[in-house]
Formats: C-alpha cells, sequence, structure tokens
C-alpha cells in the first residue's frame, strides 16, 4: 500500500462532510512525516478501516454519551408521571374536601353577617317600639 | 510502557502538551510516541473529541505550500486539564502506596 492508496481507502470509509477534517488531518500527516517515510507511516497507522474505525467509534462514545443524558430525563420526567398518577386518588379527594370547606367557611361567616344585621335591625325597631 | 492508556490519559497528556505550546498533528504524535506505546492513529480521535467539547481549538499556519493545523488549548481545556491533574494525583498516590507494599501503614 502507498499513501495515494491508503487516502482513497480512508475516504471510502469516512464520506460525507463530517469527515472532511479528518481526511485533510491524515493528508498533512503524511505531508508531515515526508515521503521518505511513506511506508513506516503507513505501517504505524494501521489499515485505513481501522483508521477509520477509531474515529467512528470516537462518535459512537460521544452520542451514547448523549443518550444516557436523555435516558436520565427521560426517566426523571418518567417518575413525576408515576408520581401524580399515584397522588391522584389522595389529592383529588383532598382538593375537594379543602374547597368544601372553603364553601362551607364563606356561607357560614355570611350566616353570621346576616345575623348580626337581623340582631341589629331587631334591637333598632324594639327601640322605636319602646319610644312609642 | 506497557501499562494500558485510557482515554482520559491521552486527553490529560495532549492537554498538558499544548498548555506548553501549540503545535500540530504530527509533531503531537511523535512527542506521545516519545512516552507512550500508542498508535499515530489513536491521536486523531483524541484531538477530534477536544475540539468538540471545546478544550482546545485549530488555526492554519501556511507552510511550504500548504497549511499545517494547529491546535491550542482554550480556557475550557486548561480547567479540563486542571481536573486530569488532580484525578492522576490522586490516583498515582494510591498506586504508590499499594507499590510500597504498607510502608505507609
Amino acid at each position: 500500500m502507498n499513501r495515494e492508496k491508503f487516502m482513497s481507502e480512508l475516504k471510502t470509509a469516512l464520506s460525507g462532510d463530517n469527515y472532511k477534517e479528518a481526511i485533510a488531518y491524515y493528508d498533512e500527516y503524511f505531508d508531515e512525516a515526508g515521503v521518505e517515510n511513506e511506508e513506516k507511516t503507513i505501517a504505524e497507522l494501521g489499515s485505513p478501516k481501522n483508521v477509520a474505525a477509531l474515529i467512528r467509534a470516537q462518535e459512537t462514545i460521544k452520542q451514547m454519551d448523549g443518550d444516557n443524558i436523555s435516558a436520565k430525563r427521560g426517566w426523571r420526567s418518567a417518575w413525576i408521571t408515576v408520581g401524580l398518577v399515584f397522588a391522584a386518588p389522595i389529592a383529588l379527594p383532598l382538593a375537594i374536601a379543602i374547597a368544601a370547606c372553603a364553601v362551607a367557611l364563606i356561607v357560614s361567616l355570611g350566616a353570621v353577617v346576616i345575623s348580626l344585621i337581623a340582631t341589629a335591625c331587631a334591637l333598632a325597631i324594639g327601640g322605636i317600639a319602646m319610644c312609642i | 510502557m506497557a501499562l494500558q492508556i485510557g482515554n482520559n490519559m491521552l486527553d490529560m497528556l495532549v492537554l498538558a502538551i499544548l498548555r506548553e505550546n501549540d503545535t500540530y498533528g504530527y509533531v503531537l504524535t511523535q512527542r506521545v510516541q516519545s512516552i507512550l506505546d500508542v498508535s499515530g492513529s489513536a491521536l486523531y480521535p483524541v484531538l477530534r473529541r477536544l475540539l468538540q467539547v471545546g478544550a482546545c481549538a485549530t488555526y492554519d499556519v501556511p507552510f511550504g505550500g500548504r497549511n499545517r493545523r494547529y491546535y491550542s488549548i482554550t480556557t475550557t481545556g486548561h480547567e479540563l486539564l486542571r481536573g486530569y491533574i488532580s484525578d492522576w494525583n490522586d490516583y498515582r498516590d494510591a498506586v504508590e502506596q499499594i507499590l510500597k507494599g504498607g510502608d505507609g501503614n
């Protein structure tokens, strides 16, 4: 294998815009190593398929990291949903009871106010009657 | 060195080399290979990862009718390296403790 064959196989293994920089990197690498070290460099880099696999493996690890994060988030929201479902039988009657208490309180307060007015009226009428 | 080298170790070494001065892929590879038995193809994935997390940046310098792509360490890279060095120190101390064979007790 020579440099030309190595690079063409690498390009085949790493097609797409995502890997343009990888191709450029190895082109530069050969330039730096020099023509006299071409064979040695190829032997040392390994097969183009291997070189490509190393880069792809890196991408996969990165993707897996991303998946893990979203999986954790997914579990969190799942637990919130589960919690709400289990809380509903308790929370719903509780909410109804609180609402009923509030209504009862307002009604009783209203009754007290009305009775106070009624008492005031009664006293006033009683007072007028006494004067007459 | 016959010890297995993990990704973090390579990340740490590359960042430490870049902390000294900016350099390009080939020289970086030679430098790491002078102390570790790693393939020449092991360094590009490391650089790619470091670029993706913003730990290093690149710029091109014209050289002999082509470009040399230099890598430099970023602020994020410095932070990452500090963490790695701290982990490394802990790890090294723990290993030495075992290698000493109970001298520390």
